[in-house]
């Protein structure tokens, strides 16, 4: 312990007495392991970060799965059963997102406070009457449901609101308790505000509002899904009893599936549960977050990797110049592992600074990385931080990061053949770690390669992105969303109220067509329904084949600009229900009706979304195009009358002039029918496209990050190494130069020598892409992964910045004097 | 003390050999005094850094007391030295990073002596050379004569039977020199052995016997 402490005491020293190298080689380990932490953070939140409820470890999400594996979510009969029927659970709540008109409250005698306001459109869960009991939430203020507040329909109007509803939109008034607010126009009492920070059962949703399932026909007016076993929407989580293991609560409930498989086939037959942990909707959300998060990982372990290569090179350097000073050390008595071991020291407290230096820096990368939010209108939050796990992970990789990359360059430095090094003579071990030195920057800049050609490559995805055909023209079009039914709009005054608004709006200049939706494409919303096609034989329950859906309007296919390919669009007798036809897109006809023409074939044709439900009939077929993600395979898509669903509206307008121009007056235009009612979502369909795009550019805005920092790094290598040899060869230089040598001869000399080993670098690079950037594959849209201008675009890149950082020690090299050279020791 | 027999050292150059020692043998007896003295290239350092185990390659016996160095292992022979033998370099090799007192400490810790008693053997050291004024003053901060004298006293510190010289007044004045020379005698008369290598007739008569080389051959 006490030679350890004075190991520490004279490694303080050293760094202290050579501050050029010890800022090097700590902004280097700093950069890496900064961004180490940073991407750590984010699996830190996904994979070890449990929610922050008391015994997290016991909750476990319950995913309804099929023969595909693909997990779903839950009708609510279904949950009710699973609820009741196992014996392995403490308690199951059930949860159902949805947003909500919120307007101010009144207090208690029905008198409006001065907090309230205009409405606006609030994020909420409808959840189970259990939901805070099962989960172990203590309310800030008030309380939390009690079992009969769930119990019978629409009879306990009662809410409970979240810590920042509270403070932003009532002032933190303590008084909200047992008020009214008004949701969707009707009141509703506040019971309760839950703790600051608390998000409920998700990661990165933030909830405002939280009602009862039984007051669900208050906030959905228009959907009756709760005594529908197909209608599968909800998603449920469990608390394990205390003993059970998650092995056995999954076999016990899936004993309960396959009773309501048999008891319920068309909806539940293949019906299975699997157990995941909870936090993420579905487990594939969470994978997916997973999978771009180790991606992400790997790529940051290879800048840290580039930034280790630095610290070894300078720690390699320095133990040439300290070749003397540890043989004096060897020859008054210190053995080699003692030697190693004060190395070893430095090299670990350069990297420990490095990474404190890091986790400071990594608060400004998270804060970037929160900042990478998708610009949708829901309240994601990611919940950064660097918590004890984040900070664990930090010092351990420093640590590791200390001792392995010290280890070879203390190693090396161990073994000087003495004689010669008391002698000050160079010795033939200074060679060895010269080659050795350069076989780091070789490595160096082919990881940076690497790097930069996957930034490369995610970069090209995106620009194919952008000229991708999503299945409509985003040109001169532009959208809005609102909500009739949250506003308390019954069927037929909300129809009048829309079909005037539709009237208005396509009587304004530079307006072409106009049209309604509850579905847009590319908003990561997804609406699916089973498909059961007449005279075909199909699966029943979770096997039955399916197909994404929409509700559209009258001229939905030409205010969005989707082409009808075969047959016609929705008429007014198909909105009215007076028959009950559907568009379906070029892959519905393909995946059900195959043959020589399936758009012909399709015409006509009549199907089901329910095994024993009324029929549609297919009378139209439209191009394909992207409905979830622009990335994504082709989907089947049938397009439903939207009718009179007041529920979800988005508004599609096509115009013949620039749609920023038009936007304000559309605006004006519904606020002049119904003042009231919240206006969302404004925006062209270009820049709703920036919703689809966003996974791409927040990929390809990470690598080029990373790139950049790669090729910094990697620039300070070859730029310490070259700057060394240079120094090192000042003595050679004075000769060449007293021999007649020439700066131009120099400076060509010293470039030559960095282009080599930037050559053979860049050779290991590619070669390493090549292979590599396959893994890729499905981050590139299309994109070929070995694509000629990216490698060809980042090896020009590499190449010119190797240039840059060779030419400073070149012309120091170039400038040297003959005379002072040759007295150099 | 030591025994040397048939000593052999050389390079390879080529399909060649070029010898720096040839077939030395030599004793040297506890309590002596000795010079290795000859022209420049005749192989004095070679010897006296063979003699201080600090060279591994070389052919040839030799004995420390009792003990066969030639079949020790590197390990085992540096065990041998840090017991036994004390250095004192041309270019006085102090750790410029350390204060004289540390740099007196260093030998002691690196032989895990207790921290009360290196505390104590300094103090003694210190005392004895006449340096505690200079005990927190870093090396390039003394003359050089004072800087030797460190050395020196970094040498004996660890108590060693041995030590050897490479030309310790090489690069003082004469003054310094002598004074250097002086505590070397002392030294010897204390009882340490003593092994220097030295062109200077001066120094060398501090001594009780020469060893002369010449072109890596010993000459009587």
């Amino acid at each position: 312990m006490e030679t350890l402490l004075q190991d520490l005491r004279f490694a303080f020293r050293r760094l202290i007495k050579s501050p050029g190298f010890a800022v090097v080689a700590i902004l280097s380990l700093a950069l890496g392991i900064g961004a180490n932490t940073a991407i750590f953070s984010l699996v830190n939140m996904i994979l070890f970060r449990p929610l922050p409820v008391p015994e997290a470890e016991r909750l476990v999400a319950i995913n309804a799965s099929g023969k595909d594996g693909e997990m779903s979510a839950h009708s609510y009969l279904n949950y009710v059963d699973f609820r009741d029927r196992n014996e392995v659970m403490s308690g199951i709540l059930a949860y159902r997102f949805s947003t909500m008109s919120l307007s101010g409250f009144s207090n208690s005698s029905g008198s409006s406070s001065s907090s309230g306001g205009n409405s606006e459109k609030v994020w909420g869960y409808q959840v189970s009457g259990n939901y805070f009991d099962v989960i172990g939430m203590k309310p800030a203020v008030g309380r939390t449901f009690s079992p009969e507040e769930d119990k019978t329909r629409l009879t306990h109007p009662v809410a409970v609101i979240s810590y920042s509803l509270w403070q932003k939109r009532f002032g933190g008034n303590p008084g909200i308790v047992n008020n009214d607010i008004l949701i969707n126009g009707k009141k509703f009492k506040v019971i309760g505000v839950t703790p600051a920070g608390f998000k409920g059962t998700e990661v990165i949703y933030a909830p405002d509002v939280y009602v009862p399932f039984a007051m669900q026909r208050w906030i959905e007016p228009e959907f009756d899904w709760m005594d529908e076993r197909g209608n599968q929407n909800l998603f449920i989580v469990g608390r394990m009893k205390p003993g059970v293991s998650s092995a056995q609560a999954e076999a016990s409930l899936n004993l309960v599936a396959a009773q309501l498989a048999g008891e319920f086939p068309n909806e539940n037959e293949g019906l299975k549960i699997a157990l995941t942990p909870p936090g993420f909707v579905l487990p594939q959300i969470r994978n997916g977050m997973l999978g771009v998060s180790a991606a992400l990982m790997g790529l940051v372990a290879l800048v840290l990797l580039i930034a280790c290569t630095n610290l070894a090179n300078l720690l390699l350097a320095r133990a040439t110049e300290r070749s003397k000073e540890i043989a004096i050390r060897l020859s008054i008595g210190a053995s080699r592992m003692r030697i190693v071991r004060q190395l070893l020291t430095e090299s670990v407290l350069l990297a420990v600074v490095g990474g404190l230096a890091g986790i400071l820096l990594a608060g400004w990368i998270i804060d970037l990385l929160i900042g990478l939010k998708p610009p949708a209108d829901i309240p994601i939050t990611l919940e950064l931080h660097v918590d004890w796990r984040v900070l664990v992970f930090s010092m351990i990789v420093s640590i590791i990061t200390g001792v392995l990359f010290g280890l070879v360059p203390a190693m090396q430095a161990t073994k000087p053949d003495l004689v010669s090094a008391l002698k000050d003579v160079v010795s033939q071990s200074g060679v060895r770690r010269s080659w050795l030195r350069s076989s780091l920057v070789v490595a160096q800049i082919a990881v940076s390669l690497l790097l930069l050609v996957a930034a490369g490559l995610t970069m090209r995805a995106l620009q194919q992105l952008k000229t991708m055909n999503p299945g409509f023209n985003p040109e001169n079009s532009l959208t809005m969303s609102f909500d009739l039914s949250l506003q308390g709009y019954q069927t037929e005054p909300g129809n009048q109220l829309r079909r005037q608004m539709l009237d208005r709006i396509h009587a304004l200049p530079g307006v072409q067509a106009a049209s309604l939706t509850d579905f847009m494409p590319l908003s990561m919303n997804y609406n699916g329904t089973s498909i059961y096609i007449e005279g075909q034989p199909t699966e029943r329950g979770v096997n039955a084949p399916n197909a994404m859906t929409a509700g559209v309007g009258l001229k939905y296919f030409e205010s969005i600009g989707t082409p009808i390919l075969a047959g016609r669009e929705l008429t007014q007798l198909d909105q009215d229900g007076k028959t009950r036809s559907v568009v379906v897109n070029e892959t519905f006809a393909k995946k059900f009706f195959p043959g020589a023409n399936p758009n012909e074939n399709a015409l006509g044709k009549r199907f089901r979304t329910q095994p024993e439900g009324r029929p549609w009939e297919i009378a139209g077929v439209a191009k394909d195009g992207k409905y979830w993600s622009i990335g994504e395979d082709q989907r089947a898509f049938a397009w439903f009358p939207l009718g009179s669903q007041l529920a979800f509206n988005s508004l599609i307008v096509r115009t013949t002039v620039k749609p920023e121009t038009v936007m304000s007056s559309i605006v004006s235009e519904i606020h002049n029918l119904e003042p009231n009612l919240p206006v969302t979502g404004v925006k062209t369909m270009s820049e709703h496209m920036n919703l689809s795009l966003f996974p791409a550019r927040a990929v390809a805005s990470l690598l080029a990050a990373f790139g950049l920092l790669a090729l910094a790094l990697a620039a300070i290598g070859i730029y310490g190494v070259m700057s060394y040899s240079v120094a090192q060869r000042t003595r050679e230089v004075g000769i060449r130069m007293a021999l007649g040598a020439q700066r131009s001869d120099v400076l060509r000399m010293v470039l030559r020598q960095g282009m080599k080993l930037a050559a053979i670098g860049m050779a290991t690079g590619l070669a390493a892409a090549f292979v590599l950037t396959r893994l890729l594959a499905n981050l590139l849209y299309g994109v070929s992964a070995t694509d000629a201008v990216a490698f060809v675009g980042v090896s020009l890149l590499l190449g010119l910045v190797v240039i840059v950082a060779c030419l400073i020690p070149a012309s120091r090299a170039a400038k040297v004097d003959p005379m002072i050279a040759l007295r150099y020791e | 003390m030591i025994r040397l027999e048939n000593i052999e050292k050389y390079y390879p150059q080529g399909l060649q050999k070029y010898y720096v020692l040839r077939r030395v043998s030599i004793e040297i007896k506890e309590g002596e005094f000795v010079s290795i003295m000859g022209p420049s290239g005749a192989g004095k350092s070679t010897l006296l850094h063979i003699i201080g185990m600090h060279d591994a390659g070389w052919d040839g016996e030799y004995y420390f007391g009792d003990v066969a160095i030639h079949k020790m292992k590197p390990k085992d022979r540096a065990e041998i030295r840090n017991r036994n033998i004390g250095f004192v370099f041309q270019s006085y090799h102090l750790l410029d990073h350390l204060t004289v007192y540390e740099n007196l400490e260093i030998p002691l810790s690196y032989r895990d002596v207790k921290k009360s008693e290196r505390e104590a053997i300094v103090g003694d050291v210190l005392d004895k050379f006449n340096i505690v004024g200079k005990k927190d003053l870093y090396p390039n901060q003394l003359s050089g004569g004072q800087q030797q004298l460190v050395g020196v006293a970094r040498a004996v510190i660890a108590n060693p039977k041995i030590i050897l010289a490479d030309e310790p007044t090489g690069n003082l004045h004469s003054s310094q020199g002598k004074e250097i020379m002086e505590l070397f005698k002392r030294l010897n008369d204390e009882g340490t052995t003593i092994v220097q290598v030295t062109h200077s007739d001066v120094n060398a008569a501090y001594g009780n016997r020469i060893i002369n080389l010449a072109d890596g051959w010993l000459k009587d």
